[in-house]
């Protein structure tokens, strides 16, 4: 499989992204450029919600799916829709993609959602109307966890790391793993 | 190895039966205890692995589930922070995290390891045993996928320690266990090895003993030990029954049997006695009777015959019959003699009494004189007497006179059954054996009674027509005595025309003749040996008896031999007189009334006086041993052989010479000629004066009363002994020397004996 090999291979770029364009308004040559990024990101998603539980309620049958929602810009393309094709905990993983959050009931299908650098703003709405959901969010901005985001991916020692609020997760009513929190940088509010 | 193997055998098979069975017992405990303990520690051993191998598993299990986030996640730091909880674990040598590419993610080594560890080669599940070590592969699985693969290494520290303790326990077990084996061994053993070695005991103390009453201890219990001791008691007991019985058995025999032997000896006493008696009886005047018959023919032949007119014939007739009847009284008496010694000596050899001398006997000079004295027998009745001696060899030993007796027995015979031709006897040795053939012309003998004659009381011809002519003992004796000597006899016979009797006795391991010491003055010796044992003119003998007619006989007889006669009447007066007249010789009766003849001779040859006197016994009493042991030179039955006597009294007087060494002086003024007589004669034993031949020399030499006298007739002639003859003493002495004359001349040894000259004045 080699992850590791992908994961040093992506790295370089990751670092790259990082360092030029912090918070440049996304090109779709950036986002050409950060594609290995976001594969590894897409994996650690992916992984995430392996090491996720969510309260029952949050699923609309026993074998219900669960949902991870992209919203607004979308930096993954196709590679997110690959983690579709796995299921996870014997339930179906699917993919939406949230272009913006006119609607109330946008979210009730997901049950991580997650909120590139690019889009500040919708992060900001999306962290206040979370209340009550069983929904984690997973951000990839300086402070986002800090201001009630889940989780958070960070970059420490050149590698890809993330943060977890476990007040955040705590409130949406899913049990992280204590393996993932290991891993984990925690934050709280 | 096969040495020691076969040591530890035979140590084995040598060992009591008490240390067999210990031995056994703590054998058979020492192994099933460390077969049912290696069982134990090999379960305990196994059980424990598997828990091992079950807890690296779990262990596998937890390493892999903890760091599945962080391989997950590619966070080599967290799976090894995972990995570094196997701190706890001392027994985890090294843990290895693999990825699913084989390559290590994450690795754990303990510290401080001898031996540095390293990541094992990558399998995705399974478990390894190798060098005392255990490698569990385990995969790292999420949502059923393998995302790695933990390895890790178990020093399996815990489980050799184990061992090792089990080892210990082992070993202490297996020492206390076979202590308490050889106790419990020590004391069970005696069950079965006890009632063994009491029957060892007692079985070895049988044997050693031969008491048949002693009796195993029967311990009591009804096994086939219990069975084997009664059994062996059982046997005791028959043993000794029939011990006991056989006891009284051979008692009862023996007692019969001295009984019977007690019987048996008295009547063999009786019957000696009785032999004793008679021949005592018969002989005492049988020997008067011989003997005056004898004086009276000689004093008729001697005296009266020559004195008186024979010329008138009635005289004459009158003394030609009184002659005639002394001659026969004188042969019966004679043949009575020999019937009575024929009849005793058969009875001495039935009683195996016979005595037999060991002496060395030239046989054919016995064979010569038995010849010489029995020819008159033939000569009598005109027959001859041909003797012929082959072959250099006929010295054995042996009993002469009994020996003499043979041949005059055989000759005697042939003699009687002979009446005409007459007997050829040849006597020949090998060097070997002696071997003698007496052919007669006689009447020859039946070969069925060849083997007969030679029984007891076995007489050819019929003895009522034929008149007997001896007791028929002859053969039978002479049989015995040629046996005695080793040799056998036989007869062959052609009836009509002879018989021949042949016997052979083989030589004793003859040693010849020792060589003569000196060689020159050869012709000396018999001049000497005849002048120092010749004079028995010079000697004289002492006759005690108690039988006048025996002593005036025998007085009668030797005064004729011209020798020196005193008589003793009694044992007491024979012992003074032996004392006080010193004779050369004593003749002494053994039957005398107040001291006996031994209780004489013992005292004789306990008196230094007498000690030297030679003794003749002259008895009816045969005990020649015991004569002989008390000291006689030798010993005559009665009635008395004259020619036996005399022949008896030079034999003695002659060898009666040595312990008073003949005396010899040799005088000659040369001192080389007389130092080699001196030599000579000192080689015959001789004490020797030498003396140059000067008088007063010569007179003290003669004081010495030497036997004789060598003489240098040049330089001492008969004058000169005349001369001293004058002086106290010598004369008497002179006049009974015997003096030799020497020549001189250039071959002194040839011309001595031709011109040596003996003068007996």
């Amino acid at each position: 499989m080699g992850f590791r090999l992908i994961f040093t291979a992506v790295l370089a770029l990751v670092v790259l992204v990082s360092v030029e364009t912090p918070c440049a308004e996304p090109s779709r040559e950036d986002i050409a450029r950060n594609q290995k990024e976001y594969q590894l990101k897409a994996a650690f998603i992916y992984n995430f919600v392996k090491f996720i539980d969510w309260p029952s309620e949050a699923f609309e049958t026993d074998t219900g799916h669960i949902g991870i929602c992209v919203l607004g810009v979308d930096p993954f393309g196709a590679v997110i829709d690959k983690v579709a094709q796995k299921e996870v905990k014997g339930r179906a993983v699917e993919v939406t993609r949230v272009s913006g959050l006119e609607s109330e009931d946008v979210l009730n299908g997901c049950h991580l959602a997650f909120l590139s650098r690019y889009e500040p703003e919708m992060a900001k709405r999306a962290l206040k109307r979370l209340d009550g959901k069983s929904l984690v969010l997973v951000g990839e901005t300086e402070g986002f966890a800090t201001q009630g985001g889940t989780i958070n991916f960070i970059i420490k020692d050149n590698k890809l790391r993330f943060e977890i609020n476990v007040d955040a997760a705590e409130r949406a009513g899913v049990k992280i793993s204590s393996k993932l929190l290991k891993l984990a940088e925690i934050v709280k509010e | 190895m096969m040495k020691a193997e076969g040591r530890t055998k035979k140590l084995f098979r040598d060992m009591s039966i008490s240390g067999k069975l210990m031995a056994i017992i703590m054998v058979t405990s020492a192994v099933a205890l460390l077969l049912a303990s290696a069982a134990f520690v090999a379960n305990d051993v196994l059980t424990y692995r598997e828990t091992v191998m079950s807890d690296t598993g779990i262990l596998a299990e937890i390493i892999g589930s903890n760091s599945a986030a962080a391989l997950m996640f590619n966070d080599p730091q967290a799976a090894q922070e995972v990995l570094l909880a196997l701190y706890a674990e001392p027994d985890v040598r090294s843990a290895y995290i693999f990825d699913t590419d084989g390559e290590v993610f994450a690795g754990y080594e303990r510290q401080g390891l001898k031996s540095p560890a390293s990541p094992p080669n990558y399998q995705v599940e399974g478990h390894m045993f190798k060098n005392g070590r255990l490698v569990l592969f385990k995969s790292i699985r999420l949502e059923g996928e393998t995302i790695g693969v933990v390895a890790i290494t178990n020093g399996l520290g815990e489980l050799k320690e184990r061992i090792r303790k089990y080892a210990g326990i082992v070993a202490v077990v297996l020492a206390a266990s076979l202590m308490v084996a050889f106790v419990i061994s020590n004391r069970l053993q005696a069950l079965i090895s006890s009632p063994v070695k009491e029957l060892a005991r007692i079985a070895h103390e049988v044997t050693q003993k031969k008491d048949y009453s002693l009796r195993a201890e029967p311990h009591g219990a009804r096994d086939e030990l219990g069975l084997l001791m009664e059994g062996f008691n059982e046997m005791l007991a028959e043993i000794e029954k029939r011990d006991q019985n056989l006891e009284g058995l051979v008692e009862t025999r023996t007692r019969e049997l001295s009984e019977a032997f007690e019987r048996l000896k008295e009547v063999d006493k009786l019957k000696t006695d009785f032999l004793s008696t008679v021949s005592h009886e018969l002989r005492t005047p049988l020997t008067s009777v011989l003997g005056f018959a004898k004086i009276i023919k000689k004093k008729l032949e001697d005296t009266i015959v020559p004195n008186i007119d024979t010329t008138e014939k009635k005289i004459g007739r009158g003394v030609r019959q009184v002659s005639g009847n002394i001659n026969i009284i004188i042969d019966e008496s004679m043949r009575l003699t020999s019937l009575i010694n024929d009849v005793l000596d058969i009875a001495k050899i039935e009683a195996g009494k016979m005595e037999w001398k060991s002496e060395d006997v030239d046989l054919s000079e016995v064979f010569l004189k038995s010849a010489e004295s029995i020819k008159p027998l033939f000569e009598q009745k005109g027959l001859y007497l041909e003797t012929e001696v082959q072959g250099a060899e006929f010295v054995l030993s042996g009993d002469r006179d009994k020996l003499v007796q043979v041949f005059t027995n055989i000759m005697g015979n042939a003699s009687k059954f002979t009446d005409t031709g007459g007997l050829h006897c040849i006597l020949k040795s090998d060097g070997k054996t002696v071997t003698g053939r007496f052919a007669d012309t006689g009447s020859g003998i039946p070969e069925k009674h060849l083997d007969e004659i030679f029984d007891r009381f076995k007489q050819i011809g019929d003895t009522l027509t034929d008149k007997p002519q001896g007791t028929g003992l002859g053969l039978p004796i002479s049989k015995e005595i040629i046996t005695h000597h080793g040799g056998r006899i036989w007869a062959e016979s052609i009836e009509g025309s002879g018989t021949t009797f042949v016997f052979e006795l083989p030589l004793a391991s003859a040693e010849s003749p020792a060589e003569e010491p000196v060689r020159g003055h050869k012709q000396l010796i018999p001049a000497i040996e005849s002048a120092v044992a010749g004079g028995a003119e010079t000697k004289s003998i002492l006759v005690a008896d108690d039988d006048p007619a025996v002593r005036a006989l025998l007085k009668q007889e030797l005064l004729e031999k011209k020798y020196i006669i005193y008589e003793a009447k009694n044992g007491s007066e024979a012992i003074a007189k032996a004392r006080e007249l010193k004779p050369d010789l004593i003749l002494l009766d053994i039957m005398m009334p107040d001291v006996s003849g031994y209780d004489v001779l013992r005292v004789l040859k306990h008196d230094d006086a007498t000690r030297l006197i030679p003794v003749i016994i002259i008895s009816v009493i045969e005990d020649k041993e015991k004569g002989i042991t008390l000291g006689a030179s030798d010993y005559v039955t009665k009635p008395v052989d004259e020619e036996r006597l005399f022949s008896g009294i030079s034999r003695v007087l002659k060898s009666a010479v040595p312990p008073k060494k003949p005396l010899v002086m040799v005088v000659d003024p040369d001192s080389v000629s007389r130092g080699k007589i001196s030599a000579t004669v000192r080689a015959r034993d001789c004490d020797v004066i030498e003396s140059s031949g000067n008088i007063d020399e010569l007179l003290g030499g003669i004081r010495k009363r030497p036997d004789v006298l060598f003489m240098d007739p040049d330089s001492v002639n008969r004058d000169v002994l005349n001369a001293i003859s004058g002086t106290d003493g010598a004369g008497e002495i002179i006049s009974s020397l015997k003096i030799i004359y020497l020549l001189k001349g250039e071959d002194r040894a040839e011309q001595l004996p031709a011109s040596s000259e003996n003068t007996n004045e």
